[in-house]
């Protein structure tokens, strides 16, 4: 009875879970800052979950549907949007996952310093992010479930589909729920490995970033590779049969969006660079190094521009063959493609919108700090505007050209060069570029307020 | 009590009052920063010391009172009636600021944080940079123009705070706790460079400090406790200029200001 200023014997069950369970409980209550950066992944989630839905209910509906001799042809077409929005998709989910696994960095290197290990304030992180994912699926599967009779609406094969028909199932409904969550995790784990936790702080590495022009040499090499196969199509699907042959053709497009990802991170980079080299105003140098350092990310806050447009000009060139054959015996055929390429498209500003919006939300988030200190020097407020619209519209331009230039890249051995340049292909491709840049500078002017709030709040 | 007659106001504040709420942060102060002058401000946390600051550095408007800034040869400008823009517009003319956290751009070069003001104001990008080289290489940090901040000390990052608090030449200069995170060698060498950059170029500072030993190398104390200024100490040295002596061991002249007011 002698060891009173003795702490606590450590009991069994404090195991490394039990521990981390604790802390994740205690850390997730709301705080007054923090409310922004748990509501906008929940909602990005959620929106992630619902269009999957709607779109892999809609590819099974089509897979299944007795449409007799174009069966073949409406499974093809809708794998092949499934395969155009997965990039999309995968974008938004990682944004959120990146803003839900950041916004408690402080009060992890607190932890660090109060004993915590890496690893359990590692675990920490990817549970919590986990379980945002979670919860924003399952109000995805809500929001579904309240779009659904809209979905129904849809008119394919002649008429209103209904919704029975596009109901995904509950197995799809269960696998895009574990799924998301799953991504989540895997992306807290990535966007860990790129900070170190340390007790004095978690600090995001500002090295100046390598240059990667080896990158761009391999990725256009694939670029023609690609199109070589394509432009050979009836060769390689004589040689490897039609299913096969369909099935290259589809993880062509699904190849030239990965490609896309990739080169564009280099293309960001080396742009910055030499935006910063020229930069006669602080706004441009400092958009210029933004860019120059972070270019992966700023590659991805517009990348699903890159996709849409790609989208664009791949579902023009469609639009442009139904108009063709709208004459036809297969009239309801082509009405449907270009249903289907609208739907498509529409399903893709939903996608970028919100990617846009996250990102955006996790980026004045996170450079919290420098915008008020930015402010206290007297920098005015269009100023800063102005740097953060550049790293925003400089990579954005390079990504909706980047992405029509791949689309046309791919479609012009198929189709031909009459219908990619066709009036009714050209005017998706036109509105499609109106729109998307449109709906970027809405979401830059949303997170403005959020610039403010953070100056303010600081005040 | 030291007998010496007080400068020339730079800053002069009456009457300032800020509250939060229920809350009163600043219960009429009044307090009058001389050209040349260093002047520390103390006090426990909750004090105000850090919203006088703001009031003074045209962050934050005062509720009631006034401060005038005086400018070489020109009338004072009355700071607390203007709008978020003016102030903003005075802070990126007139005053400089150096944070705890040094708060520089990651991304950007050391010269081209301390050229970042300049640049602010409109000045050419070659200019700039060769002034801001100037006070880089005054303060020490010759030949590390192009490291990024990641690849500075605490210190080192510190004086690049300090050479862009004074590369506009600018009058004033607010400091916040601005040794906080050094150690205290480290911390006497930046307060050496801040009093070099600022009243050994007879320009004023005001340094709110939790650090009895930054305090005491200031030409004169306030203490601060409720809102209110409680205690003033008018340190000894006032008038011997000893940052000029420390600015000595810097090295190298310090630049001149390019911007003529």
């Amino acid at each position: 009875m002698t060891a009173v200023l003795a702490g606590p014997a450590a009991s069994p069950v404090s195991s490394t879970i039990g521990r981390v369970a604790v802390l994740t409980s205690l850390l997730a209550r709301p705080s007054r800052q923090g409310r922004a950066a748990i509501v906008l992944p929940i909602v990005a989630f959620a929106v992630t979950t619902a269009i999957l839905l709607v779109v892999t209910g809609g590819t099974r509906m089509f897979l299944t549907a007795d449409v007799g001799a174009d069966g073949m042809l409406y499974g093809i077409l809708s794998v092949l949007a499934l395969v155009l929005l997965a990039v999309p998709v995968a974008t938004l989910g990682a944004a959120a996952a990146r803003l839900s696994s950041r916004r408690r960095n402080d009060r992890l290197a607190t932890l660090r310093l109060l004993g915590a290990t890496s690893a359990e304030v590692s675990a920490l992180t990817v549970f919590e992010a986990t379980a945002t994912a979670l919860a924003g699926a399952l109000a995805g599967v809500g929001l579904y479930a309240a779009a659904l009779p809209l979905v129904g609406l849809l008119p394919f094969f002649g008429g209103p589909v209904g919704i029975e028909a596009v109901w995904a199932g509950w197995e799809l409904v269960a696998i895009i729920v574990g799924a998301v969550t799953v991504l989540a995790a895997v992306s807290a784990v990535a966007g860990l490995r790129r900070v170190r936790l340390t007790p004095l702080g978690v600090r995001r590495r500002t090295d100046a970033a390598p240059r990667r022009f080896v990158v761009l040499v391999i990725g256009a090499v694939v670029v023609v590779g690609l199109v070589f196969v394509v432009a050979n199509f009836a060769a390689v699907a004589q040689l490897l049969g039609p299913i096969v042959g369909i099935a290259v053709l589809l993880s062509i497009f699904a190849g030239m969006l990965a490609l896309l990802n990739l080169i564009g991170t280099p293309i960001i980079a080396a742009r910055g660079r030499s935006i910063a080299r020229q930069a006669t105003t602080a706004s441009a140098l400092i958009a210029g190094r933004e860019l120059a350092n972070h270019a992966p990310a700023a590659w991805r806050r517009v990348s699903g521009i890159a996709m849409i447009s790609f989208i664009a000009v791949v579902g023009g060139a469609g639009m442009a063959i139904a108009d063709v054959g709208a004459a036809g015996s297969d009239s309801t055929l082509f009405a449907d493609i270009r249903t289907g390429v609208l739907v498509t498209l529409g399903a893709g500003f939903l996608l970028l919108a919100c990617s846009i919006g996250v990102t955006q939300a996790a980026s004045v988030l996170e450079d919290r700090e420098l915008i008020v200190g930015l402010d206290r020097l007297g920098m005015p407020p269009r100023e800063l505007a102005r740097a953060r619209r550049m790293t925003v519209m400089v990579p954005l331009r390079w990504a909706a050209v980047g992405g029509a230039v791949a689309g046309g890249a791919l479609s012009l051995p198929l189709v031909g060069i009459a219908l990619v340049v066709s009036p009714i292909s050209l005017l998706v491709v036109a509105t499609t570029f109106v729109a998307g840049f449109g709906l970027v500078a809405l979401a830059l002017g949303a997170s403005a307020p959020l610039v403010s709030a953070v100056r303010r709040a600081a005040a | 009590m030291n007998t010496v007659t007080p400068p020339k106001a730079a800053l002069a504040a009456s009457g300032l009052t800020k509250r939060y709420g229920e809350l009163t942060a600043l219960a009429g102060v009044d307090v009058s920063i001389g050209v040349g002058e260093s002047v520390a401000v103390m006090g426990a946390s909750g004090s105000g010391k850090t919203t006088l600051l703001h009031c003074l550095a045209a962050v934050l408007a005062p509720d009631a009172g006034s401060v005038r800034l005086w400018r070489a040869g020109d009338a004072p400008i009355e700071l607390a009636g203007m709008t978020e823009e003016q102030r903003s517009a005075v802070r990126r003319t007139h005053l400089g600021f150096v944070f705890q956290d040094h708060l520089l751009l990651p991304e950007l070069t050391a010269l081209e944080n301390a050229a970042l003001p300049l640049l602010l104001l409109g000045h050419a990008r070659g200019s700039a940079e060769q002034h801001a080289r100037g006070w880089l290489a005054a303060l020490g940090l010759a030949g590390m123009e192009d490291r990024r901040i990641g690849q500075l000390s605490g210190g080192q990052a510190q004086r690049v705070a300090i050479a862009r608090a004074q590369v506009t030449g600018a009058p004033i200069v607010f400091a916040d706790e601005p040794t906080g995170a050094l150690d205290s060698t480290t911390s006497a060498e930046v307060l050496s460079a801040l009093l070099y950059a600022t009243t050994a170029q007879g320009r004023s500072l005001v340094v709110v400090t939790h650090d009895a030993d930054v305090a005491r190398r200031c030409d004169r104390i306030l203490h601060m406790r409720d809102g209110r200024i409680v205690g003033e100490e008018l340190r000894a040295h006032r008038l011997t200029t000893a940052a000029a002596a420390v600015g000595a061991g810097l090295g190298g002249a310090a630049p001149h200001g390019p911007v003529q007011r």
